[in-house]
């Protein structure tokens, strides 16, 4: 079965630093990509057969990731470097940041952060932080939380939104319209 | 089976030993068929030289396939010397009742089996496409007549052949391809008069078919009229010197060989004298005779001139950067630098160079300095200014690890392109380059820019929009009938540009096979980007530095250098010094604007962004709203609206921001939906 890892950079991780790191290991580029309205700048290398490492530059949110897929030993085996090398946030760290931060501006990224790595199945710590970050006083949070909600796959989300959509009538319209994302076979 | 028909005829005609019949019918075999091969040309379409690919896919598709897919692939299995496949699949699509060209089908038909020799059946598929024509018109009755008499020769019946021939041109004469097949037909039945009358037929229709002249000179040898042979073999030489060798022993010229106009026109060229390098230096005798040896001349067959050839290119390329090659932008001051550095060095030499897609051909000059002290110095073509030459040492060794780089040329896609450069070039309209009907410098938008690229002897004439991540075109184009007009309607479908990307043409550059893109940001702002392989010769990138006061990477390869002259070229690095160094708020914002442009696939940029969007100058925070829309960086515009004072510019955002950000601005005729790998990812 394929496993997937990503890492989400703080953010002053360079790209430079991810170059170098694949070029010290002899990782050949297979791919980059540049930024489009829509299409996220990206980098790619091939650490081993079966194995990508994907820098990717999300510039809507401001966050940059490395994703690592692949599976076996050579999986670990790229990982682990990446891991030691580049300074990252856990989901863990990134969530209990959610409860101390009090700039707006640093709200808004770690809304994207959060999107970033966000589990595929509902975890209830990610969902309460996104939930803090949805009911936020400031309507410039609350819109990059509706944002990055698209982001998730998850059922759970929905009645979260229309609770939210009952008590937020300057972003009624984005709140629906994300329901009816969720809500959608 | 039909692979097993040749055969055997390629054997005997080998051996020499073919009976005078056969050896008839395996010249018919070869005779050109040039309605049957504008056909194969018209149905293959465009050939970007990728048969094999194309002939795999049908191969292995899984649903049947049209009367249509049946046609094409019997074209690529014939194009592929597989006639039998190809029959099989001109049979399939007739059967299928090919909607449009069904007289095309039985026409192909026919002169395959004709080419197998079976004649009758070629007759029956004749007459179905004389049939299938009356509705579809796609075969006419002169070429269908053409046919006829291609049988007739190829079945050993040349006089019959002759009149269906006469035949098919008294039904249209404005066919060169079919009078010089008659004129062909007529050598071969002795009638030499009449050949040189059907041959002045085409050549007065096709004044550059060194064939027709070729077979102009047999008849008037034939006739006695060594003269006027001598005169056609020296325009058909003139048009291909290749043909030199082949015409010393044609034998149907051997009657005026001897002949002092005739032998003038067939001896080969003198070696030339290069004993005159000898005494420019001391190492040049040891350079030659290097170069002689094989480990050196299988790699790269330098040629070496004569004294006279060497001096007539040396005053061509001071001639020529009076001004400038065609295509190229010089200043006065990058005029004056390569006629400086040109005037002392001496051209000795030249390797084989390379060719552009469409196949012209371009040496690669090889000079050196005089004196003692003095190196080689490679010129990648005979357009490069000297100061972009490329020093390669004193010897074979060090010649040939220049040319190695790149000779043959390197194969490179764009994951290999490891290293970028960009630089801000200019305001649309406040950029110029050279007008090609005056050669006097005007203003420049998209349009000038690129027809500009089109011209530059630094890049391949051909470009893509940004809807290719990669080069979508081959390495070359093959030669193939109106290849012009081909390459101009792909040249415009790829000119496209995909919906949310910065709108760009990207090249090739020339020789390193980086690739050259111009971006248009924000309306009105054009910046370059290489992408490139680092060069391993930084000499004379850090020469230009030095001469000029430029900027430019040092492992930038010297067409990227070529083909960036005449235009500024500013580094985001410079422009941010400047920002930081302004105190005006229009300088700022003008600056932040062309910084984007420039940066707008970093991410870092962003924290300047930032830092900007809490400026006290309302205009300079307006300027980042205006990039922040424009790329799409949507949590730049909420911190923003989160922070602005000034509730009309606080409104102006939050009014985008619930709206969406809008896709750039590009013209219908720029967007095309191309799905890729990337995207996925994102």
């Amino acid at each position: 079965m394929s496993q997937a890892e990503v890492f989400v950079l703080q953010d002053d991780v360079p790209r430079s630093a991810m170059r170098e790191l694949a070029a010290s290991l002899g990782w050949p580029r297979t791919g980059q990509t540049d930024r489009g309205h829509l299409v996220m700048a990206s980098e790619r290398w091939s650490p081993a057969e079966g194995i990508t490492a994907t820098w990717v530059e999300n510039h809507t949110s401001d966050v940059r990731s490395v994703h690592v897929e692949g599976d076996g030993e050579a999986f670990e085996a790229a990982v682990t470097p990446l891991r030691a090398a580049l300074g990252h946030d856990d989901a863990a760290t990134l969530i209990a940041a959610v409860d101390t931060a009090t700039e707006p501006s640093a709200l808004i990224r770690l809304a994207g952060k959060l999107a970033t790595c966000r589990p595929l199945e509902c975890n209830e710590d990610h969902l309460q932080a996104l939930r803090v970050l949805l009911g936020h006083p400031e309507v410039a949070v609350r819109r990059a939380a509706v944002r990055t909600a698209y982001n998730y796959p998850w059922s759970e989300l929905a009645p979260v939104i229309e609770t939210q959509l009952a008590d937020d009538a300057a972003l009624a319209t984005q709140l629906k319209h994300l329901l009816q994302r969720l809500q959608a076979p | 089976m039909w692979n097993a028909v040749y055969t055997p005829l390629r054997d005997l005609e080998q051996a020499n030993s073919a009976p005078a019949w056969l050896a008839a019918l395996i010249r018919c075999l070869r005779m050109d068929d040039p309605f049957f091969e504008a056909t194969i040309s018209a149905v293959r379409g465009f050939d970007l030289g990728d048969d094999a690919e194309m002939l795999d896919a049908l191969a292995n598709r899984q649903s049947e396939l049209s009367a249509d897919e049946h046609l094409l692939r019997s074209v690529l299995y014939t194009r592929a010397s597989q006639d039998g496949p190809a029959l099989e699949d001109l049979d399939r699509a007739a059967a299928l009742g090919h909607p449009t060209a069904l007289s095309q089908v039985h026409y192909l038909r026919a002169r395959l089996l004709s080419r197998v020799g079976r004649t009758a059946a070629s007759g029956e598929a004749l007459d179905a496409a004389e049939r299938a024509s009356q509705s579809d018109r796609r075969v006419s009755e002169a070429e269908l007549a053409h046919a006829r008499a291609l049988s007739e020769w190829e079945a050993g019946r040349p006089d019959d052949a002759l009149v269906l021939v006469t035949h098919g041109l008294s039904l249209d004469d404005a066919s060169a391809d079919r009078w010089r097949g008659k004129g062909a037909l007529c050598i071969e039945l002795a009638r030499h008069d009449d050949a040189v009358v059907a041959l002045d037929h085409a050549l007065a229709l096709q004044s550059d078919d060194d064939e027709a002249m070729v077979l102009h000179a047999i008849a008037d040898a034939a006739n006695g009229n060594p003269d006027e042979a001598a005169r056609w073999i020296e325009r058909a030489l003139h048009l291909s010197p290749h043909r030199r060798e082949a015409l010393a022993g044609e034998p149907r010229l051997a009657s005026v060989r001897q002949h002092p106009s005739v032998s003038r026109q067939l001896e080969p060229s003198p070696p030339p004298d290069t004993t005159w390098m000898d005494s420019l230096t001391s190492w040049t005798a040891a350079l030659r005779y290097a170069m002689g040896r094989p480990e050196h001349r299988t790699r790269h067959a330098v040629q070496w001139f004569d004294e006279a050839e060497a001096r007539r290119i040396h005053a061509q390329m001071v001639t020529d950067h009076e001004r400038g090659p065609l295509g190229t932008m010089h200043s006065a001051a990058t005029l004056e630098y390569a006629r400086e550095l040109l005037e002392p060095r001496v051209i000795i030499g030249h390797a084989a160079g390379t060719s552009n897609r469409e196949g012209a051909k371009e040496r690669c000059i090889i000079a050196m300095d005089p004196g003692p002290h003095g190196e080689l110095w490679v010129a990648l073509s005979e357009l490069y200014p000297s100061f972009l030459w490329i020093p390669a040492g004193r010897d074979a060794a060090s010649l040939c690890a220049v040319l190695d780089v790149y000779f043959p040329r390197p194969t490179r896609r764009r994951a290999d392109l490891t290293s970028q450069a960009r630089g801000f070039i200019g305001y649309r309209e406040r950029i110029v380059v050279p007008s090609p009907r005056t050669g006097c410098l005007e203003p420049a938008g998209e349009v000038e820019i690129d027809r500009h690229f089109t011209l530059n002897p630094f890049v391949e004439s051909a470009g893509w929009g940004s809807a290719f991540a990669d080069d979508p075109w081959p390495d070359d184009i093959p030669s193939q009938p109106r290849v012009v007009l081909k390459i101009e309607r792909r040249r415009e479908k790829l000119a496209e540009q995909a919906p949310g990307s910065v709108w760009s043409m990207s090249r090739r550059l020339r020789h390193s096979r980086g690739y050259l893109a111009i971006e248009r940001h924000h309306g009105d702002i054009f910046t370059a980007m290489v992408r490139y392989s680092p060069s391993p010769h930084p000499g004379p990138v850090a020469a230009m530095n030095a001469r000029f006061g430029t900027e430019y990477p040092q492992d930038l390869p010297v067409d990227a250098l070529g083909a960036l002259l005449g235009f500024q070229f500013d580094h985001a690095t410079d422009l941010e010094a400047k920002l930081d160094a302004t105190d005006d708020p229009e300088i700022a914002a003008g600056l932040l604007l062309v910084i984007s442009a420039l940066r707008h696939s970093d991410l870092d940029a962003q924290q300047l962004y930032r830092t900007w969007s809490t400026h006290d100058a309302a205009s300079v925070r307006a300027t980042i709203c205006t990039i922040a829309t424009e790329y799409n960086y949507e949590s730049l515009l909420e911190t923003m609206s989160a922070a602005e004072p000034d509730a009309q510019l606080r409104a102006e955002i939050e009014a985008v921001l619930d709206e969406g950000l809008p896709m750039p601005d590009l013209l219908p005729s720029e967007v095309v939906r191309v799905p890729s790998q990337e995207e996925g990812d994102a």
